[in-house]
This record gives structure tokens, C-alpha cells and sequence, in this order.
């Protein structure tokens, strides 16, 4: 038993001067201590601990030198201290792989705890979030179908603005005109629009507004209204006979505020039913196309000026072509003529002179055919004047619609 | 008496929370990532030069405290001081180490200490937030936060505690 627990002792006396020491002082490490001198620079772990200020005094499991630990035994006697040191190594390995298993036990719990806390603060972070986006998603679908709402009443209105048909006499010619208008989304920037002046002048207006969606539909409403109010002036005949004096009144207008930079490209026309002349001026817009009654087919590519809205400065022309009974034109939109196939070809000016000699719904079916189900990528618009071979009298309730109000 | 001074160090926290590891950090400039208990109480020493004198460090590494096995303060008769440890990474250890100091004042009296929130190099895993901290030194705690892997804040610790004992 005393060789097990490899016992060694120390004496110290009262001025904690080693005095004596015995037994197995190399298991410790004290192996070389010396009598006669302080006790605490030799035995540093002693620190603190003397002298001793009870009779006895215990310390369980001091882990010295080489890993040995000793359970250090104080006793006071008789002016000295003795020491006792007793090997509990052994015991001390026991307890640690026992404590140790019970310490990585706890620090699992702990772990799992811990992730458990993080996961129920994520989860509940989730949940916030998914709250958040439903709310913000209900919002948003509100939102869409009220802006739903508005652009279909906007759509109405904007349709609206297109005139229907016309069958009548202008200057004892009789003539029809058609026109189709259907923007890409819900509204468009493409504008339509046909009226009469002192009866005996047709006005044909086709624009093209730069860009798409509401604030192009805005743009080619206020350009609609501008050439509409021109009707009223006193001057409007002589403004419309030549249309490069109504393009520049409406293309000043448009420039003097026109802080979106948008533009419109725009074919005025005005048919004198008299002189069977069609005057036009082409403001950037594609060159109208023109059907000869014997089938021919020519392109009204005169330039007229600038796109409406660019400069206030900009000028205008016309030029004058003369037309014969069963003469077509037609002014279409780029939407018409750069509509594309599945491959991204475009439907082509060629196709468009093909189409003619028909109606604008065979156009139409042509461009839609040519499409194949594809999505329509910009706003079409068409006018379609045709001269008839018959000289007219206007019938009763077939009066053509008049500019002035 | 000694010609060398020498003065008496515990390190005191709840288990697993780094004691022995600063303490191997600082006396030997090593880490190690196994984890071993501690039984009882380790000792080592560490020589500072503290103005121009010799201070022998006598460094008591005590088993960690947990729910069985509660502090022997009897180990801490003749302590010069303590570093109290803390995980940072485990908020339930900063409240052992509250206790701990608390049990140590009513026994010892007001001795220098140094509070280590250990584990700084494991920012994912913080929980000690800073106004912990500073609630801590505005109640005029030395309060750093160290890494016995790093060894960031570990010296500065011992240093700091073992000029406050030669007051």
C-alpha cells in the first residue's frame, strides 16, 4: 500500500526552511531539493499555502511534475510542518475518463440546445418573412389588378380615339376608308384618325409614338388632341391643304415640353376630293404605299421632316400626288411591317404590297398567319384610303364625318 | 521567505470553457483542439519581468465547475488572484463565472481578477454581445475577450493581473 501510493514527505519549519524530506521524492519531481534552504523556491507549488494557519490542512489532487498527482497531506508539529504526498494518479485517471464522458455527454445537450434555439430563431424568421411576402404579394395583387382595371378603361378610351369606317363623297368622290388599330399591350403609342374639312378635304393621320406602353398612349393622345384642336382654328383648311403647316404647329407644341424625349413619327395626309389630289407630308414615318387601280404599286417616300417632338425648329414639307378611281393607300405602322416569324424575320414592306387589293382584315390575317401564335411585339395601326370608280352623291345617312364641331 | 517573488494565480470558469488551454497558450505557446478534463488542480509556472523585477507566476489550473461537481474555494488560500474564464460561445459558462467570483469575494475578500470571454475565434458561434461587455466594465470589470488558439488577449490578461497583485 505505501509503495503504491509512493509516499514522500518534506519538513519545513516555521521559516519555511526545508528541513527534511524522505521517501519517493523522485515520483514527484523533488528528487533534488535541499535541506537547509527555502522551501517555496524549490517546491514552487507550495505557493500561498504556507504557512499553515490550521493543525492540518488537506489539498485533493494536485497534478505535479510528469503528470503525477498527489493528494498533499498538512500537518503542524511542534514548531514544524510535515508534508505528506501521496500518489492518487491512478485515481485521478479514473475520475477524468469517467468525467470526461459525462462533460462531452453536457456538451452535446448543450450543442443540440444551442442549434435547437438557432433553429427555432431561423424558423421563426422564416415565418416572418413568408408572413411579409404573403402581405406583400396580397399587395401586389391588388395593386396589379387595380392597374388592371385602369389600363383597360384606359384601353377602352384609347380604342375609342380610333374613328370607324368611312363611306362617302369627298368633293363628289366617293371613296372608304378603314383603319385597325391595336396596341402590343394593354395600351399603345400608334394613333389612327380620319376627318373631313369643308367637305371636300380628308384628312388621314397615322402616328407612331417611340416607345410603348402608358406613357407612349399618353404621348399619342395628346398629339391626337393637338391635331384635333386644330380642326376649330379659322385657318384649319389652309393648315390641313397643306400639312406641313399643321405637322409644324403640332411638332412645336410637342417639342416646347417634351421632357420624356419620347417622339412620334407621323403621315399626315389630306385627300382634296376635287383636284383628286393627295398631299402628305411623311414626318420620319415608312413611305405610305399606293395601289394603282391596275395593280402597280408605288411608295410615297417623299421626306417630309423630322419626327414630331425632336426640335421646335424643325421644317416641313409635302408633295402631291394625283389619284385615279381604284388608287389605294395605305399607311401602316412599323408594327405592321417589322412584325416577326418564330426565326425573327420580319413580315417586310414586300408582303405588305402584296396584301393590297383586299381589306385590312386579309392584312391583318396575313401579319397574324406570318406570326405563327407569336407574341405581338409592337402596336399596329393602318389606314386604307380607297378612290371608287364611281362619281359620288353622298346617300341619306351616309354623310362623311366632319373636322369641325 | 523567497528571494524570487511568487505569486499564487487561479484559473477559475465552468468546465470546457478553455482554462487549460490559456494556461498552455501562455506558458507554453502551444493549443491543442483535443479536449481534456481537468481532475483537481494542475500547476504550472510562468517567470514575468514586471518592471524590471522577476515575478514567478504560480499558475493553478482548478477543474472546471459543473452541476455535480462544485468549486473546491479551498484551493484559492494564498491566491495573489484569478482569471475568471468564460466560452463566449456558451452564455450559460458567463453565468458560472458570475457566481463563481461572487463565492470567491465572499470567502477571500475584493482580489485582483480578470474576467476572459474565450473562443473569439469562433465569431459564428458568439453569443456575448458587446453590451454585455461593456454592462461588465462600466461595473469596473477587466473584461476582454481572448482566443487560446489565437492567443489573442491571453498575455495582455496575465500581465495586466499580475501588475494589479504587486499593488
Amino acid at each position: 500500500m505505501v509503495d503504491e501510493r509512493a509516499v514522500a514527505w518534506l519538513q519545513i519549519d516555521n521559516g519555511l526552511v526545508l528541513t527534511g524530506a524522505g521517501g519517493r521524492l523522485d515520483r514527484y519531481g523533488l528528487a533534488e531539493l535541499r535541506r537547509g534552504e527555502p522551501v517555496l523556491e524549490q517546491a514552487f507549488f507550495l505557493e500561498g499555502l504556507l504557512p499553515l494557519e490550521q493543525p492540518r490542512y488537506f489539498v485533493p489532487t494536485m497534478e505535479l511534475a510528469g503528470g503525477v498527482s498527489a493528494d498533499l497531506h498538512f500537518y503542524s508539529d511542534a514548531g514544524s510542518v510535515w508534508l505528506l504526498l501521496l500518489d492518487v494518479t491512478a485515481e485521478r485517471d479514473a475520475t477524468r475518463r469517467i468525467q470526461q464522458k459525462a462533460y462531452d455527454m453536457t456538451l452535446l445537450q448543450e450543442k443540440e440546445v444551442l442549434l435547437n434555439r438557432r433553429l427555432e430563431a431561423v424558423n421563426a424568421a422564416l415565418r416572418e418573412t413568408q408572413r411579409e411576402l404573403e402581405a406583400s404579394r396580397d399587395l401586389a395583387r391588388r395593386e396589379l389588378e387595380r392597374k388592371h382595371l385602369e389600363l383597360a378603361e384606359a384601353r377602352t378610351l384609347q380604342l375609342a380615339l380610333a374613328p370607324p369606317p368611312f363611306r362617302g363623297v369627298v368633293g363628289g368622290r366617293a371613296v372608304t376608308v378603314d383603319v385597325v388599330l391595336e396596341p402590343a399591350k394593354e395600351v399603345g403609342g400608334d394613333l389612327v384618325d380620319h376627318f373631313l374639312i369643308d367637305d371636300d378635304l380628308l384628312v388621314l393621320l397615322l402616328g407612331d409614338v417611340s416607345d410603348k406602353g402608358a406613357g407612349a398612349a399618353l404621348m399619342m393622345a395628346r398629339t391626337h388632341a393637338l391635331f384635333r384642336g386644330i380642326i376649330n382654328r379659322p385657318d384649319a383648311s389652309s393648315l390641313f391643304r397643306a400639312p406641313e403647316n399643321a405637322a409644324r404647329l403640332v411638332n412645336r407644341t410637342l417639342s416646347a415640353s417634351n421632357a420624356s424625349c419620347m417622339f412620334v413619327t407621323l403621315l399626315i395626309a389630306a385627300f382634296d376630293g376635287t383636284a383628286n389630289r393627295l398631299t402628305y407630308t411623311r414626318a420620319g414615318h415608312v413611305p405610305p404605299f399606293l395601289r394603282r387601280f391596275d395593280g402597280a404599286v408605288e411608295r410615297l417616300g417623299a421626306a417630309g421632316g423630322l419626327p414630331l417632338g425632336l426640335s421646335e425648329d424643325a421644317v416641313y414639307r409635302s408633295a402631291s400626288v394625283t389619284l385615279s378611281p381604284g388608287d389605294e393607300v395605305l399607311i401602316v405602322t412599323d408594327g405592321i411591317t417589322e412584325a416577326m416569324d418564330p426565326s425573327e424575320a420580319q413580315f417586310g414592306e414586300d408582303r405588305v404590297a402584296e396584301a393590297m387589293g383586299g381589306d385590312l382584315r386579309r392584312l391583318l390575317a396575313d401579319v397574324r398567319a406570318f406570326e405563327a401564335g407569336g407574341v405581338q411585339s409592337d402596336d399596329i395601326a393602318a389606314v386604307l384610303l380607297k378612290i371608287s370608280h364611281a362619281q359620288g352623291r353622298c346617300p341619306a345617312g351616309q354623310r362623311p364625318p366632319h373636322g369641325k364641331s | 521567505m523567497t528571494a524570487t517573488l511568487q505569486k499564487k494565480i487561479c484559473m477559475l470558469g465552468a468546465f470546457s470553457v478553455g482554462k487549460t488551454s490559456l494556461v498552455r497558450r501562455y506558458v507554453s505557446s502551444v493549443f491543442s483542439d483535443a479536449y481534456l478534463t481537468t481532475v483537481g488542480v494542475k500547476i504550472d509556472k510562468k517567470a514575468v519581468d514586471l518592471d524590471g523585477r522577476t515575478v514567478n507566476l504560480i499558475l493553478w489550473d482548478l477543474a472546471g465547475e459543473d452541476d455535480v461537481n462544485a468549486l473546491r474555494l479551498s484551493y484559492l488560500r494564498g491566491a495573489a488572484g484569478y482569471v475568471l474564464v468564460a466560452d463566449g460561445t456558451r452564455p450559460a459558462t458567463l453565468d458560472v463565472a458570475l457566481s463563481l467570483r461572487g463565492r470567491v469575494e465572499n470567502d477571500y475578500g475584493p482580489l485582483p481578477f480578470v474576467l476572459l470571454l474565450n473562443k473569439n475565434d469562433l465569431p459564428d458561434q458568439w453569443t456575448i454581445t458587446e453590451g454585455d461587455m461593456i454592462g461588465l466594465r462600466n461595473a469596473g470589470w477587466w473584461v476582454r475577450s481572448s482566443s487560446a488558439r489565437t492567443g489573442e488577449g491571453v498575455e495582455d490578461a496575465f500581465i495586466d493581473l499580475a501588475s494589479r497583485t504587486l499593488r
